[in-house]
C-alpha cells in the first residue's frame, strides 16, 4: 500500500471519527436541551434526558461506522439536530 | 471472523457489509480502549471490596475493632449524647454555618461524633466520648498507618487520581466500550450458540472462544455497570441541558439541584436565636420517617432562620432489598418547629428522573443485597475484565499466525508496541495493585505523605511494567511478569506475618474475615498466575491439539 493512497482512503476514517465524536455529542445534546424545553420547572426533564443521551450517543457513533457514504452519515445527524432545535424553539416560543 | 485481510487501521471504517464493518469498529475500537477499560474494570472489581481492603491496610486498628466487638462500652442515652454533641458546638464551633451531630448507631450505642464547616467552608470533625461527652480524641489527628487504603481503588477507576480530567478520559472509555459492546453483539450473529461453544487447544479459536463466552455471559452486567457509570456524572459530561435552561454559572448549577431536590437553604436571617433543645426534634423525625436517628443537621445555628434535617439509619435488611439507598429524612424550622420536608426511606425528594438516578447510582456502587451481591458483582467484574484481556490477547495472537499489514511499512513495530502494551496492561497492572498492598507494608511509618508513597509505587511499578514489557521478548515479558505477580501474591500472608504479626489462620479463628478474605484472594491469584505460566511454557504441541487443523480452521 503507498503512502498517498494510504492518505487518501484513510481520510473518511478521521471524517466519520469527527462526526461520530462531536455530531454524535451535538446530537446528545440537542436531545436533552429538548427535553428541557419540554416541561416547566426543567430540572426533572433535563435529567431524564441527560440519563437517556449516553444511549443516543452510542447510537450515533453506530451509525457513523455503518458503511454508508460519509455525506449520509452526516445527514443522519444533522437533520434530527435541526428538527429537535426547531421544536425547542418552538416550545420555548409557545411557552413565553 | 469475517473481515477480509487488506481491511487496514484506517481503511476499513465504514466499509464492506453492515456486519463487515462493525467488525472493524469493534476489533479497533475494542482494542486502543482495551487496556485503559481492563484497567478501570479491574480497579472497579477490587473497589467493591474496598471496606475489607481499608480494614487489611490499617492493621494498627485491628485490636481496638476486636476489642470494641468483645465488650461493649458503657453509653449513655440518646438525649445525653444529644446534648453532650450540641454543649460541645456550642462552645467550640459557635460561628460555623453548619452543624453535624451523628449520636449513635442504629441501636442507640456505638461512637458520638459532631462535624461542621471550618472557617475555609473544610469539613471538619470531632469524636467525643459517649462516657461523659469530652473530646476524646481529635479524629481528625494523623492515622499511625497513613493510607488511602481500598479507596485508592475507587477513585482510580473513576478519575485515575487525576480530577475532572481523569474523570473525562474513564468517561470516554466508558463511551467507547458500550460502543465495542455494541458493535460486538453486530458482529457476533451467532451470539447465542457461540456461548455453549468452547473449543479449548486450539489456540488463536480458543481465545475467540473465551472471549466470547466471558462477553456473552455477563454483557447485562457490562451493559449496565458501563452506563450507569456514566449516567451517575452525566451533569459532568453532557452540561448542555444545564447550560441552555439554567445557564454556566455555579449559582445556576446549584438552582438546577435545588429544583430537584430540597427546597433549598433558607437564607440566614441576621436575627440571633440559640439552637433549640434537639430531642423533641429528633423523636418527633424517628416517627415521621419511621427509622432511628443516624445524624441531625442544623443549617445556620444561632440564627433565627435555622433549619434542622433529622436523617435515619437504614437497617441491613431493608438496604439489601432496596434499591434505592437512601435513608429517612424529616427537615424542620428551628424557630416555629414547623415540618419543612420529610422523605421516606428508599424515596427521593424529587420525581421519576431523579428516582432514576438515585437507583443507576445504586446499582452501580452496589449498596444493596449485601455480601452475596458483592461477590456477584466481583465475579462479573472479573470476566468483564477478562473479556477486555482476551480481547486485547486475541487481536495479537492472531496476527502472530498471520501478518495483516494495517500499518503499511511500519505494521510489525505497531504490532511490538501493541504485544508490550499487552503486557504491561494486563500482568503489569497485576503486579502495581499487588505492590500497591505490599507498599503499605513496606512504607516506614512516620514518612511524610504517605498515602501518596504507596499509590507511587502503585504508578511506578505500571510505569516499569510497561518499560520492561518493550525491553524483553513478549513471551519472556509475560512470563516474568506473571512469575512476578504470582511471586508478590502468594507470599502477601508471609509480609503480613514478618512485619505485624498476623497470619492468615489465626485471623480465621479470630472471626477476621476480612483481613483473611484479602489474603485468600491474593493468593489464588498467585496460584493462577503461577498456573498460567505453566500453561503458556508447555510446548506447543501439548497447549495446541494439531496446529495445521487450527490453520484450516482459521482460514476459513
Amino acid at each position: 500500500m503507498s503512502g498517498a493512497k494510504t492518505a487518501k482512503r484513510s481520510a473518511p476514517f478521521f471524517q466519520r471519527l469527527v462526526a461520530a465524536v462531536l455530531g454524535g455529542y451535538l446530537l446528545a445534546s440537542a436531545w436533552i436541551v429538548f427535553c428541557g424545553a419540554l416541561s416547566q420547572p426543567a430540572a426533572e426533564a433535563v435529567l431524564a434526558g441527560m440519563q437517556i443521551s449516553f444511549a443516543i450517543h452510542v447510537a450515533a457513533i453506530i451509525w457513523s461506522f455503518s458503511p454508508v457514504s460519509i455525506a449520509r452519515v452526516w445527514v443522519g445527524l444533522v437533520v434530527p439536530v435541526a428538527l429537535l432545535s426547531v421544536a425547542t424553539w418552538a416550545l420555548m416560543q409557545w411557552r413565553g | 471472523m469475517s473481515e477480509k485481510p487488506e481491511q487496514g487501521a484506517l481503511t476499513g471504517a465504514g466499509t464492506g457489509g453492515f456486519r463487515q464493518a462493525h467488525s472493524w469498529l469493534h476489533t479497533w475500537c475494542g482494542l486502543w480502549f482495551s487496556w485503559l477499560l481492563f484497567a478501570v474494570f479491574l480497579t472497579g472489581t477490587l473497589a467493591v471490596f474496598e471496606e475489607p481492603i481499608t480494614h487489611w491496610m490499617t492493621p494498627e486498628h485491628h485490636a481496638e475493632e476486636a476489642a470494641e466487638r468483645s465488650k461493649p462500652q458503657p453509653t449513655a442515652s440518646l438525649s445525653q449524647r444529644l446534648a453532650w454533641g450540641i454543649d460541645y458546638m456550642r462552645e467550640h464551633h459557635l460561628s460555623a454555618s453548619m452543624w453535624e451531630l451523628w449520636p449513635a448507631d442504629a441501636q442507640g450505642a456505638g461512637d458520638l461524633r459532631v462535624y461542621w464547616f471550618d472557617s475555609n467552608r473544610q469539613y471538619a470533625a470531632a469524636q467525643l466520648s459517649t462516657a461523659d461527652g469530652s473530646p476524646s480524641q481529635p479524629a481528625n489527628a494523623p492515622p499511625v498507618r497513613g493510607t488511602q487504603g481500598g479507596h485508592h481503588f475507587v477513585t482510580f477507576h473513576y478519575e485515575l487520581h487525576a480530577g475532572t480530567v481523569g474523570l473525562w478520559i474513564v468517561g470516554i472509555a466508558a463511551l467507547a466500550m458500550l460502543v465495542a459492546l455494541v458493535s460486538g453483539v453486530i458482529t457476533h450473529k451467532r451470539i447465542f450458540k457461540d456461548f455453549f461453544t468452547f473449543r479449548a487447544k486450539k489456540g488463536q479459536r480458543s481465545w475467540l472462544d473465551a472471549h466470547n463466552a466471558v462477553a456473552v455471559l455477563t454483557l447485562p452486567f457490562q451493559f449496565m455497570i458501563a452506563y450507569t457509570g456514566l449516567a451517575i456524572s452525566a451533569s459532568t459530561f453532557m452540561p448542555a441541558g444545564i447550560a441552555a435552561h439554567y445557564g454556566t454559572q455555579a449559582a445556576d448549577k446549584e438552582r438546577f439541584s435545588a429544583e430537584m431536590n430540597e427546597p433549598g437553604k433558607p437564607a440566614p436571617s441576621g436575627k440571633p436565636m440559640a439552637v433549640p433543645d434537639l430531642e423533641p426534634f429528633v423523636l418527633r423525625g424517628q416517627q415521621l420517617m419511621g427509622q432511628p436517628v443516624r445524624a441531625v443537621v442544623v443549617d445556620h445555628p444561632g440564627d433565627a432562620a435555622a433549619r434542622i434535617g433529622v436523617y435515619g439509619w437504614n437497617d441491613e435488611a431493608s438496604s439489601k432489598q432496596r434499591l434505592s439507598p437512601t435513608s429517612g429524612m424529616a427537615m424542620f424550622s428551628a424557630a416555629t418547629g414547623e415540618v419543612l420536608q420529610v422523605r421516606l426511606p428508599g424515596a427521593t425528594d424529587g420525581g421519576n428522573a431523579t428516582l432514576a438516578q438515585s437507583v443507576m447510582g445504586g446499582l452501580h456502587m452496589v449498596p444493596f443485597g449485601g455480601l452475596a451481591l458483592k461477590w456477584l458483582y466481583f465475579t462479573c467484574g472479573l470476566m468483564g475484565s477478562a473479556m477486555m484481556a482476551t480481547g486485547a490477547i486475541l487481536f495479537m495472537v492472531k496476527r502472530r499466525n498471520k501478518h495483516l499489514g494495517e500499518f503499511g511499512a511500519s505494521t510489525a513495530r505497531v504490532y511490538r508496541l501493541i504485544e508490550g502494551l499487552n503486557v504491561a496492561a494486563i500482568a503489569g497492572l497485576g503486579v502495581a495493585c499487588i505492590g500497591y498492598l505490599w507498599a503499605n507494608r513496606l512504607v516506614p511509618l512516620g514518612i511524610a505523605h504517605r498515602d501518596d508513597w504507596e499509590i507511587g509505587v502503585f504508578f511506578a511499578l505500571w510505569a516499569l511494567s510497561l518499560l520492561h514489557a518493550w525491553c524483553r521478548q513478549p513471551k519472556a515479558a509475560w512470563r516474568e511478569q506473571l512469575g512476578l505477580l504470582a511471586l508478590l501474591c502468594v507470599l502477601l500472608p508471609a509480609l503480613n506475618w514478618m512485619t505485624t504479626g498476623e497470619m492468615l489462620l489465626t485471623q480465621m479463628l479470630h472471626g477476621d474475615w476480612e483481613s483473611a478474605g484479602v489474603e485468600g484472594v491474593a493468593v489464588i491469584t498467585g496460584v493462577l498466575a503461577a498456573w498460567a505460566i505453566r500453561w503458556q511454557m508447555r510446548p506447543a504441541s501439548v497447549r495446541l491439539k494439531s496446529p495445521k487443523a487450527v490453520a484450516v480452521e482459521v482460514s476459513q
